[in-house]
């Protein structure tokens, strides 16, 4: 602790406490409607091979501390919106050209070759692509040194690691209905493939099979055991019968089993969010589906339980609305709206296109976590409980205001920016890690953040989950009523930091300091 | 005791009744009747448009393995019903309480709800199709209609009645049957209803294929004449055309009795005295359809499957709930028309009376049968389900909730003699021409040369 504070950089000691402000009060959450930040429609069109995908990349490509998005456009074109808000200010963006491609259904954000710009993995039905960034959110083709196979599959589904030895990452890449199987498309689900690095190049792709038409994958060390697997949540309308949720042993890679304790489970799977809301640093899981939207606790030891139904983050049926059909729910994303020191869900929901087994006017949902942990739904009174096909969305602070800010991608609607406009939310703090050389970002790093009352929020930096759509921007905490916290970084490669202090209301580039310290410096954010 | 024993004893009715309906005139009213069904009270098609219609609606061609036809389960012989407390859609073989699994084309699970009668479904007064009214007259909408497509909804059906024809063809176990087993079923899991690549689109092709149908419609629709192609409302619409003609019911007894032409036999005017009095069953069996289309929560047991989609668990039926999303509308179903009740069994929304004697007397009591029930009271045909054709309980068809919101209704209790005479003035609602399976009989052969459930 004591050598943590010494290694704080001068901008944060010089760092003034703002005015005491009072705890979120969840009641008042609020967003205010910036679609019109938006210079020209954006949406996720298409025909069936589109019903699924829909996904956002949240990145910050030309290094102005103030996040961009790229959009999945389907059979529309696909979009780089560079974000030109002021701090604290409205939301603005405006376009800037990108290689066009046709048939993206998502992307992810990561630094695959460690030069410090975030590149883009785009998924398509069709050839995958990486983008390489080259700043200013400029974007070329991948280099053919890389040789990268994007394969011709329709890719619905990604997410990445930093193996232990690699300096590049390993991808995997989840696959939907294999078109080309005449049998199908029921129970023709296509393969997924694990791309590992040679060098500061990639190898070939290898097959994870069975494949069960993946539609959200994780890399998560879920059993904090330093051991990161890969998850896959999987749609049960197309495997149909012989199919289950996944978790996969990445080395040697091999698929759980019922018989080490990995139960089988069935799903209309469609997005996965993993975070520790209990306190235990086991990062729960929500998977989206059709009806219920399934919560998962941690309870170590590789056990998962659903979580009983007074959590109330099932989220059936519509909230409103007249139309009482089971919901469909795609991306979901934790993330603590309020700043109250709970994280809370976002829940883009939406019909696949015309099922009416499912409502047709879906809200989404905005799942504000209560002090005894349950989860009440704000996303009417806080107004961002919009009707549309959604499918891919970011929680991510915008403008710089410490308040995190929605973005929404519907199919065959325009997309959707919420500005968050919460009146007396609570303090935040924002950490963007950073490593030298390679995995510059940090990718599997561990993050706890203690309050002064002891509790401890905990942060896994991965990349992929949701529903087709991953930020790669510093990580969001709120504080509630603190204005100062601890942290500590388990790093990569599996050192730990001593703890360090860390004041509110500002976003803090955190990087390994001497011995087990950490170097914390001032990126943004203002009293 | 005899309902005119129990009359002339002043029990129920004034003595004024009797004797109005005695004089032969139109009766002076103790209870108030509704006006009687005239021809306004129906659309009239050109007899092209019914003769197609009746065609289609016998056709399997419209199901996507070619193996049931609307009549299948509305059959005239049935009273436009099946017999069945809850039928077998898809997959099945014979019809009313003969049907069996199909071993080659098993079903998956038994319809949902009750199929119910088509006495006057084409009247304009039936506003609320389907006992949870998913398509509805609703002024509120856009289009004037809720339908379960909502803003998706096609345009060119000519009718309430025709939209509603429209969706057990996208049903997989009434009639579309199931994954990949064809291409019609095939869309509709994936999603796939409306525009050039839907599910509509796919079976107005296969009608559109077959000559005969394309020279009906033609005959009886002038801009198909003209060139225009065969879309699936033309089929939902002459189908429509048919049900509005063939089930027109309005010639019982009890329709000379609200013209003012004869009156019922004594028994069955003491039930329609109690049925328009403190039996309470005209608050509700209102009008000439015997319906007020609005949703009530009765009490009825839920058995089978219940409204569950294939991701979840549970066998309950919340009925119009489902499609309001209104709690307070939790297991309220539309008020049947009671037109041809007693050619209609079993009884309640999922069929769970066989006799129609024992569905009063707890209807009477809403609820009052939850305890007790047996699905022994059902007809079921037998079929291998992966789940108990009666589940009670929270776990389950949840009947504590159903009992609770039947709290709320009303409660007339009525002594069995009392139940006998509501029995006759059903009886009485029974159309020599229902009981004859409609006008027009069923058809020798189809245009698609498909075999008739006949």
């Amino acid at each position: 602790m004591n050598r943590g504070h010494r290694l704080l950089s001068v901008a944060v000691l010089s760092f003034l406490a703002p005015e005491p402000v009072r705890a979120g009060n969840e009641t008042g959450v609020l967003f205010v409607d910036r679609a019109s930040a938006l210079p020209v429609r954006q949406s996720y069109e298409g025909e069936w091979n589109h019903f699924v995908g829909g996904g956002l990349a949240v990145l910050d490509c030309n290094d102005d501390g103030r996040p961009d998005v790229y959009a999945a456009g389907g059979a529309a074109p696909s979009r780089l919106f560079v974000n030109a808000s002021a701090k604290g200010g409205e939301i603005a963006f405006a376009e800037r050209p990108i290689q066009p491609l046709g048939a993206v259904t998502g992307a992810y954000p990561l630094d695959v070759d460690g030069d410090g710009h975030l590149d883009l993995v785009v998924l398509r039905d069709g050839p995958n692509m990486i983008l390489r960034g080259e700043g200013a959110c400029r974007f070329s083709s991948a280099p053919p040194e890389w040789t990268f196979d994007g394969g011709r599959e329709w890719t619905t589904s990604f997410s990445a690691t930093f193996e232990r030895g690699q300096d590049w990452p390993t991808l995997a890449f989840g696959n939907y209905v294999d078109k080309t199987d005449p049998q199908g498309p029921f129970e023709a689900c296509d393969r997924n493939y694990l791309i590992r690095p040679q060098g500061r190049a990639f190898g070939p792709r290898i097959a994870l099979e069975p494949g069960f038409c993946a539609l959200s994958m994780l890399v998560s060390d879920w059993k904090r055991n330093g051991v990161p697997d890969l998850r896959i949540s999987n749609d049960r309308q197309y495997y149909v019968r012989n199919g289950r949720e996944q978790m996969w042993h990445l080395e040697p890679l091999a698929e759980y089993t019922e018989a080490e304790g990995w139960p089988e489970l069935k799903l209309w799977g469609m997005g996965i969010a993993s975070r520790d809301i209990t306190g235990d640093g086991l990062p729960e899981v929500v998977l989206t589906s059709m009806g219920d939207q399934v919560l998962q606790f941690n309870e170590g030891g590789g056990v998962m339980r659903n979580a009983p139904w007074s959590v109330g983050t099932y989220s059936t049926v519509p909230y409103k609305g007249d139309d009482g059909r089971p919901s469909t729910g795609w991306h979901a994303e934790f993330g603590d709206v309020d700043n109250d020191g709970r994280d809370d869900l976002f829940i883009a929901k939406g019909n696949v296109d015309q099922m009416p087994s499912n409502a047709i006017h879906d809200p989404n949902n905005l799942l504000i976590q209560q002090p005894d942990g349950t989860f009440v739904e704000r996303g009417d009174a806080a107004g961002v409980g919009t009707m549309d096909r959604a499918r891919g969305a970011a929680l991510v602070d915008l403008n710089g205001d410490g308040l995190l800010d929605i973005l929404v991608n519907n199919r065959r609607a325009p997309m959707e920016v919420w500005q968050n406009a919460t009146a007396g939310a609570g303090h935040w703090l924002a950490l963007d890690l950073s490593l030298p050389g390679s995995n510059r970002r940090a990718v599997g790093a561990i993050v706890e953040l203690r309050l002064p009352d002891g509790r401890v929020l905990t942060r896994e930096n991965t990349i992929g989950g949701g529903h087709a759509s991953g930020a790669a921007v510093p990580l969001h905490f709120g504080l509630g009523a603190y204005d100062t916290a601890e942290v500590r970084v388990t790093w990569p490669k599996g050192s730990v930091s001593d703890w360090a202090p860390v004041h509110a209301d500002g976003v803090f580039r955190v990087a390994p300091g001497e011995g087990e310290g950490l170097t914390i410096s001032r990126l943004g954010g203002a009293p | 005791m005899t309902g005119l024993r129990r009359i002339l004893a002043g029990v129920t009715v004034p003595l004024a009744l009797l004797c109005a309906v005695s004089s032969g005139v139109r009766a002076q009213p103790a209870v108030t009747l509704p006006e009687p069904l005239t021809d306004a009270d129906f659309p009239s098609h050109p007899q092209a448009e019914i003769d197609l219609g009746r065609l289609l609606f016998w056709d399997p061609v419209l199901s996507g393995n070619r193996n049931i036809s609307c009549a299948t389960c509305h059959h005239p012989r049935l009273g436009t019903s099946d017999g069945l407390s809850l039928g077998i859609g898809e997959g099945g073989r014979g019809i009313g309480p003969d049907r069996k699994p199909d071993p080659a084309d098993y079903p998956e699970q038994r319809i949902p709800r009750n199929a119910p009668g088509l006495w006057n479904v084409g009247a304009r007064g039936f506003t609320v199709l389907f006992a949870d009214g998913r398509i509805e007259v609703d002024p509120g909408r856009p289009t004037g209609f809720r339908t379960p497509l909502e803003d998706e909804m096609v345009s060119g059906f000519a009718s309430l009645l025709s939209a509603q024809t429209m969706f057990p063809v996208l049903s997989s176990d009434e009639m579309a049957g199931h994954y990949e087993e064809n291409d019609i079923s095939t869309l509709v899991r994936q999603g796939r209803l409306t525009g050039p690549g839907g599910a509509w689109a796919a079976i107005a092709a296969r009608v559109a294929a077959i000559p005969v149908y394309r020279q009906m419609f033609s005959a009886a629709y002038r801009d198909i004449a003209a060139g225009r192609e065969i879309d699936f409302a033309d089929i939902s619409n002459a189908i429509a055309a048919y049900m509005t003609f063939d089930f027109r019911s309005d010639s019982a007894p009890f329709d000379a009795r609200l013209r003012g032409e004869r009156r019922l036999s004594p028994q069955a005017e003491a039930g329609m005295s109690l049925f328009y009095g403190k039996a309470g069953c005209s608050a509700c069996h209102s009008g000439p359809l015997l319906t007020d289309m609005k949703f009530h929560a009765m009490g009825d047991p839920q058995i089978g499957p219940g409204k569950a989609e294939r991701f979840e668990n549970h066998q309950r039926d919340t009925g119009r709930m489902k499609v309001s999303n209104n709690p307070s509308e939790a297991f309220a179903f539309r008020t049947p028309s009671l037109r041809n009740v007693t050619l209609t069994p079993p009884y309640g929304h999922a069929g769970a009376y066989r006799d129609l004697r024992a569905y009063l007397m707890q209807h009477s009591d809403p609820g009052s049968a939850l305890n007790t029930y047996s699905v022994s009271d059902a007809i079921l045909p037998g079929l291998e389900l992966g789940k108990p054709d009666f589940a009670p309980g929270d776990g389950g068809a949840d009947f504590n909730a159903i009992a609770a919101a039947a709290a709320a209704a009303p409660r007339h209790l009525l002594v069995a003699a009392e139940i006998e005479d509501i029995l006759a003035f059903l009886k009485s609602l029974e159309d020599p021409v229902a009981v004859a399976g409609g006008r027009m009989g069923i058809p020798d052969a189809v245009p698609s040369g498909l075999e008739i459930d006949g």
